[in-house]
């Protein structure tokens, strides 16, 4: 983290628009860096944010078209087995697929990924692919790998984000596993790693900031599309 | 349903991360108005409103499994997920949304109406509507149209036709007066 300069007074606009879910990606970077030191205005921002969600509840409930109720219950009946709403674009099937033949030690970038010399995995795998969400919004892909050794390759692309994100497993037994911090260019980056237990066994996938501050996380449970690669 | 066996929240969402369907219809059942009303809010369009109210209840029931109650109310979450792909709708459909004043008097309205949500939305949906109706009518404008439109200052300063800083100055003023508000109205409630 970089020495902070600033005092809470001069931050007051950006503590307001934050609260809104209105400010843009470069200030909304100094104003959390600001915010991670000054208790102050941490505390100020819980206040608005308060404040905030209260105007979500201005629209007043509508009841919803004939079928709404039955279109949403049957829609999440077929979700279950095998959700079928994701379908892999182009040019996510080729970085995935590219990191499979890669050689890898830890953790990886994309850039360093495919200027190593390469090594066939042994075993082929199946890998499956999960959405990264922060607060509601779809910001990235997680691609699992199932094969030996199980890895993961990660993009993401979140406004505001710090410039290092620190990424953290947790399994189905409540462990959380270190992976890794990797950096990030304007909320965007992408890396992969070796991962320590069988991805069955991770439960939530976690990118935090060095305060400990979820910048985004997705969930292993219930939303996996399986294919399997073509090496 | 007897009123003294109805689950809570939380409780809903640990069945539907169980994969259990009474939990999954009881979580729609008590949800659907909200969300779809919010989306109609910020949409003004009943079409793309039941798009977007689907897909929040179905990412509801998708990330049921790693809700933190630390981390605010259920309530709170279901509303920031519809809020959020609504203006997402609103963004990629480039449209217009409601007038922020007639959103504010149509819920105004509505509260003599009889209502179907839970005591406390329908004290919350009381209580932010005073304080709204307290403060400048641009004030009040600017938070809405940054609040449930996801306007920022500058889309503020081009809609209302008037410099940036305004804009920034209406938006801090307007949230900051109905913090104060809406603090009042809690120690006077004591």
């Amino acid at each position: 983290m970089t020495m902070d300069i600033h005092s809470h007074d001069d931050f007051q606009d950006e503590l307001v628009e934050f609260a809104l879910g209105i400010l843009d990606g470069r200030a909304r970077a100094a104003l959390v860096d600001h915010v991670e030191s000054c208790p102050e205005c941490t505390e100020r921002l819980q206040e608005l944010s308060a404040t905030a969600d209260l105007l979500m509840y201005i629209p007043v409930g509508v009841e919803p078209p004939l079928g709404f109720e039955s279109g949403i219950i049957e829609r999440i009946r077929q979700s279950q087995p095998l959700p079928s709403r994701w379908r892999p674009r182009g040019w996510q099937l080729l970085a995935a697929a590219a990191v499979v033949v890669v050689s890898f030690g830890l953790g990886w970038t994309v850039d360093h990924a495919v200027s190593k010399p390469t090594t066939p995995v042994q075993a082929a795998g199946s890998m499956k692919q999960h959405v990264l969400e922060a607060s509601g919004h779809d910001v990235g892909t997680v691609y699992a790998y199932s094969g030996s050794p199980a890895w993961m390759f990660v993009t993401v692309d979140v406004k505001g984000a710090p410039s290092t994100v620190r990424c953290t497993i947790i399994t189905t037994s409540g462990t959380h596993r270190f992976i890794g911090t990797f950096a990030l260019a304007s909320g965007r980056g992408s890396w992969g790693a070796n991962l320590p237990v069988s991805f069955k066994s991770v439960r939530n996938v976690v990118l935090s900031s060095d305060s400990g501050a979820v910048v985004a996380q997705f969930d292993n449970s219930t939303w996996n599309y399986p294919y399997t690669t073509t090496n | 349903m007897n009123s003294n066996a109805t689950p809570s929240d939380e409780a809903l969402l640990a069945g539907m991360a169980s994969g259990d369907e009474v939990s999954t219809v009881a979580f729609v059942r008590r949800y659907q108005r909200r969300v779809f009303g919010l989306a109609v809010g910020i949409l003004g369009d009943r079409g793309a409103a039941e798009d977007v109210a689907q897909e929040a209840l179905f990412r509801a029931w998708r990330h049921a499994p790693v809700f933190d109650t630390r981390r605010g109310s259920v309530e709170n979450w279901v509303l920031t997920i519809t809020r959020n792909l609504s203006i997402d709708a609103l963004r990629k459909r480039r449209s217009t949304p409601t007038d922020p004043d007639e959103l504010v008097a149509l819920a105004r309205a509505s509260t003599s109406a009889p209502m179907e949500e839970a005591v406390d939305s329908r004290s919350m949906s009381t209580s932010i509507l005073h304080a709204l109706e307290s403060i400048p009518s641009d004030q009040r404008r600017a938070v809405v149209l940054a609040s449930l439109y996801g306007r920022t200052a500058l889309e503020i300063s081009e809609i209302e036709s008037i410099p940036l800083g305004t804009s920034k100055t209406r938006i801090r003023a307007g949230l900051t007066k109905l913090r104060s508000i809406l603090e009042s109205d809690v120690e006077s409630s004591r």
